[in-house]
């Protein structure tokens, strides 16, 4: 009869624990999403490059389209 | 070296291409996936003003009379470069964006992924209009472009706003990672030219779009 008491005892106990460590694990990885979004977040991004000349062929159709959109801007910069 | 004799030319080719494209950003790393797009706030918020900017860009290509400021120029790039090709799309894109000032972000305060809370942060995330009117710095230039393409009709999953370490300049830099249909990555530099392969001198930290958020770090 002691050995089956403590037997149930034991296993209650036992689910008490398996209970708070799923708990635990549970609050990881949302934790860990944290720490690496903000981790993300502190990275200040500034590379600066400025444009050089492509290897690439001229596309006459390309330039074209760039040419007619930047006459519109110096069109509204000047209004 | 006597292992090494033994290695057909076959193996070897084989193993200098896989050693090639493991320096290449993949898109297809499922273990480097981590939220939804909603849990950086501030990505968020931009993706959110760009939807509501949606309205005036479509009422402008419908009706040239309704385009007003920048909307004019980004009417003619969207009209006339939807008859290109996507290879083209891509250059025209990369060097219309490339045009705009580059400026660096002032420290202000902003949404932050901290629960509850803003932070004073340095990056302000720009949405298409409010880049073309004002300028930027690196990662708004990649968003630009995201945005612009989706107006081209680029699929959401084909494209990733990448930030990466740049060994070459020593700093965090972000460009513009477009899947192509071969599976290669394309990414759109900043400078003009788009590196289609060998992209050895980038160390992949981060990568952001409308869908989600996928960190590279090691």
């Amino acid at each position: 009869m002691k050995i089956l008491i403590i037997a149930a005892m034991c296993l209650a106990g036992s689910l008490v624990l398996a209970d708070e460590g799923d708990e635990t694990q549970n609050e990881g990885p949302i934790e860990d999403l944290q720490i690496r979004l903000t981790a993300m977040e502190q990275i200040n991004v500034t590379a600066e490059k400025t444009p050089v000349e492509s290897s690439e062929d001229v596309d006459s159709e390309i330039e074209s389209i760039l040419v007619d959109a930047e006459a519109l801007e110096t069109e509204e910069a000047e209004e | 070296m006597r292992r090494q004799a033994m290695l057909r030319p076959g193996a070897w080719a084989l193993l200098l291409v896989s050693a090639t494209a493991s320096a290449n950003y993949s898109f297809d790393s499922p273990g480097d996936y981590l939220a939804e797009a909603t849990a950086w706030p501030a990505w968020a918020q931009n993706l959110e003003r760009h939807t509501s900017e949606r309205d005036a860009i479509r009422r402008c290509l419908q009706e040239e009379s309704a385009c007003s400021g920048k909307l004019k120029s980004l009417r003619t790039v969207l009209v006339k470069g939807a008859a290109l090709d996507r290879d083209r799309q891509l250059r025209l894109v990369n060097r219309y964006i490339n045009k705009r000032r580059y400026r660096v972000d002032r420290r202000q305060t902003s949404l932050s992924v901290v629960p509850g809370g803003e932070a004073e942060l340095r990056n302000h995330w720009s949405t298409l209009l409010e880049f073309l009117k004002r300028g930027g710095d690196c990662e708004d230039y990649a968003v630009a472009k995201y945005f612009l393409l989706r107006e081209l009709g680029f699929p959401a999953e084909d494209m990733r706003v990448l930030v990466t370490y740049e060994k070459s300049v020593r700093d965090y830099h972000a460009v513009l990672a477009v899947r192509r249909d071969n599976g290669s990555s394309w990414l759109l530099e900043s400078d003009d030219t788009i590196v289609k392969g060998n992209h050895r001198r980038y160390r992949f930290i981060y990568a952001l779009n409308e869908a989600g958020i996928w960190d590279h770090a090691e």
